[in-house]
């Protein structure tokens, strides 16, 4: 039953959905998973939740490139751009918040099954 | 650590003057001012905070100055002087007390007890002649006069001696600042604002001659005299809150000036629109249209809650206007219809925005003047399916209730048209925060990011909770109230998710 976690058809309406957000171009915060086409939960949010945080903290989005297919690649390969990376690396975040956007089981991890989840942000940033 | 190094010199100069004249009370001094040194070391590596360290700081100060003369006393040490001393001592007497004034952040307690000590001191010294006792102890009583005259004159006019934040808020209350007034001086380009925190841009202005003021919780904004300022630019000083302000700004609070508290999204604002006025010009005027409760600097709620008057729910309607869209919203219980006449007390103000999905605006209920965003989707010529996912979205953000979460006041029907009234987000988007902070070339304050994070994450939480995913979140649907605390928005992708499907 969780294979069919959204249903073919509802699965290509969002691929649509996302592809007219695409032209809009704001497609810096869609998971690789999204990209992919492989359907979307919560932990998709998170991922979005990650790029604001990266952009937050570099004023930079964490995935960029000149063109959407570019763009696509950058984020399935989860290659994060370097100039972000070397700001992050500068900037005078916690340890703890730049390992929440990293790459490796941060929020940025491209796989979702090792993605930091919302308990690991609360944990960082506790809600007051 | 300045003041540790401020201190050697007076315990070198006693140490020195007890190594040449033992058994006077120049070690009694030297100690003293060791112990103090001592002491503040020891509070500096404690690991207490800097305010907690200031607190003992200053109660030991004021507790040394009266030991030491009372010591001195006790014992009937004195300080042997020669002729050729008192000048020394005199011209040291001018120093300290213009520091102790104008350049040191003691409060007036402990500054009396310094002034006191030395003025004390004065019986004990020992002059080689005794026949100009007196006029040495008038000379250095003139020394302590001048000095503490001096530093007060200095104190008023440089901002470098604060007064305590509780004082300056009492002289301010109720004093309504015209922040639009100094939004349109800012706009204009004839106004600059100073943040205290940088002590570079407090000298630069200074500079220019400039009396500084301050704009913040206690703050004061003053408009200083015209010949104050040499360049005709109105200077805003202003800070966050806590932060000790000017004590210049009481000499001029009393010309019947004013005071506003300031949320800090509205002080980057005021900071960006000096580098950029054209571009902050509008939302400066919109931020402190909504900052209304602002005036009076007292803790007035500015909340955009609508009037009881129209909050009566249309009943259910039999005829639908927008087939499958009513329905969908006739179902959720949580949404608020609202009648015509309810909708009729809304006025345009502004168009904010267009996209896709509709227009954006500002408007304004008539009755309470409360600002809220009108966003009008046209439904027009779509199908009842995407009609039905227009519903959704008003339904799922309508049933959701948390602080972070922009909340939807009210729906208005018509044939071919929703709209939808929302709470209006003064300080406008992350996004549009990041893009000023990337071009003025500033960096978020880690507290800032976590407190934004742990915000948005909280009603993140919430919302999946609730089965619903966001689908859409990005700089731009995290808005910012007038406090400056987050609010999620823009559901547009967002769905239910199936509770049957749903494993994660």
């Amino acid at each position: 039953m969780s294979q069919s976690r959204l249903g073919d058809s509802k699965d290509s309406e969002l691929l649509r959905t996302m592809l007219a957000k695409t032209m809009c171009g704001t497609p810096n915060y869609m998971s690789p998973e999204l990209v992919e086409g492989k359907g979307y939960d919560r932990r998709s949010d998170l991922w979005s939740l990650g790029v604001v945080i990266f952009e937050l903290l570099t004023l930079r989005c964490p995935f960029s490139a000149p063109s959407i297919g570019g763009l696509v690649a950058v984020i399935v390969a989860g290659k994060i751009d370097a100039c972000g990376l070397q700001r992050l690396e500068k900037s005078d975040a916690s340890a703890e918040l730049k390992r929440l956007v990293s790459d490796d089981g941060g929020l940025l991890d491209p796989t979702p099954a090792k993605r930091a989840t919302l308990d690991d942000v609360l944990m960082c940033c506790p809600y007051k | 650590m300045v003041q540790c190094l401020a201190m050697m010199i007076p315990f070198a100069v006693h140490t020195l003057g007890s190594w040449q004249q033992p058994g006077s009370a120049h070690a009694i001094i030297a100690t003293t001012f060791g112990a103090c040194i001592v002491f503040r070391m020891g509070l500096h590596f404690s690991g207490l905070t800097e305010r907690e360290a200031r607190r003992f700081w200053h109660s030991f100060v004021a507790i040394a100055s009266i030991a030491c003369p009372c010591v001195t006393f006790a014992t009937g040490r004195v300080v042997p002087l020669t002729e050729m001393d008192v000048a020394f001592v005199a011209f040291g007497y001018v120093a300290v007390n213009f520091g102790l004034i104008a350049l040191s952040d003691f409060p007036a307690y402990v500054v009396a007890c310094l002034v006191g000590a030395h003025a004390v001191m004065i019986p004990a010294y020992d002059l080689d002649d005794a026949s100009k006792r007196g006029r040495v102890a008038a000379l250095l009583l003139g020394a302590i006069a001048f000095g503490v005259v001096a530093g007060n004159q200095l104190s008023a006019i440089s901002g470098l001696f604060y007064t305590s934040p509780a004082r300056s808020a009492r002289s301010s209350a109720n004093r309504p600042i015209a922040l639009t007034a100094m939004c349109e001086e800012l706009a204009a380009g004839t106004a600059r604002l100073v943040d205290v925190r940088e002590p570079r841009e407090t000298a630069k202005a200074r500079l220019h001659g400039a009396l500084l003021f301050p704009l913040s919780e206690m703050t004061e904004g003053v408009a200083p005299p015209m010949e104050m300022r040499p360049d005709g630019t109105t200077y805003y000083l202003y800070c966050a809150q806590g932060v000790r302000v000017h004590p210049a700004s009481d000499l001029l609070l009393r010309q019947g000036f004013h005071s506003v508290a300031l949320p800090e999204g509205l002080q980057h604002l005021l900071k960006f629109a000096e580098r950029e006025p054209a571009r902050t010009k509008g939302q400066l005027m919109l931020a402190s249209d909504a900052g209304g409760s602002l005036r009076g600097g007292s803790g007035s709620d500015a909340t955009p809650t609508p009037d009881d008057s129209f909050r009566e729910p249309r009943a259910p309607s039999t005829a639908e206007l927008n087939p499958g869209l009513s329905a969908v919203l006739d179902q959720a219980g949580s949404v608020l219809r609202l009648t015509d006449e309810a909708y009729g007390e809304y006025e345009v103000q502004k168009t904010l925005g267009r996209g896709s999905f509709g227009v954006v605006s500002l408007v304004c209920e008539r009755s309470s003047g409360t600002l809220v965003v009108r966003k009008e989707l046209s439904v027009q010529g779509m199908r009842p399916k995407e009609l039905r996912q227009a519903a959704t979205e008003v339904a799922l953000q309508a049933s959701l209730r948390h602080p972070h979460i922009l909340p939807i006041i009210g729906v208005h029907e018509q044939p071919g048209k929703l709209r939808l009234i929302l709470q209006y987000a003064p300080l406008g988007s992350l996004e549009e925060r990041i893009s000023m902070y990337e071009s003025s070339g500033w960096v978020f304050s880690q507290s800032e990011v976590s407190r934004w994070v742990g915000q948005a994450a909280a009603a993140l939480q919430y919302m999946h909770d609730q089965r619903i995913l966001h689908r859409d979140l990005s700089t731009s649907n995290l808005l910012l109230n007038k406090d400056d605390d987050v609010l999620i928005t823009d559901f547009g992708l967002s769905c239910m998710l199936k509770r049957a499907n749903d494993k994660a």
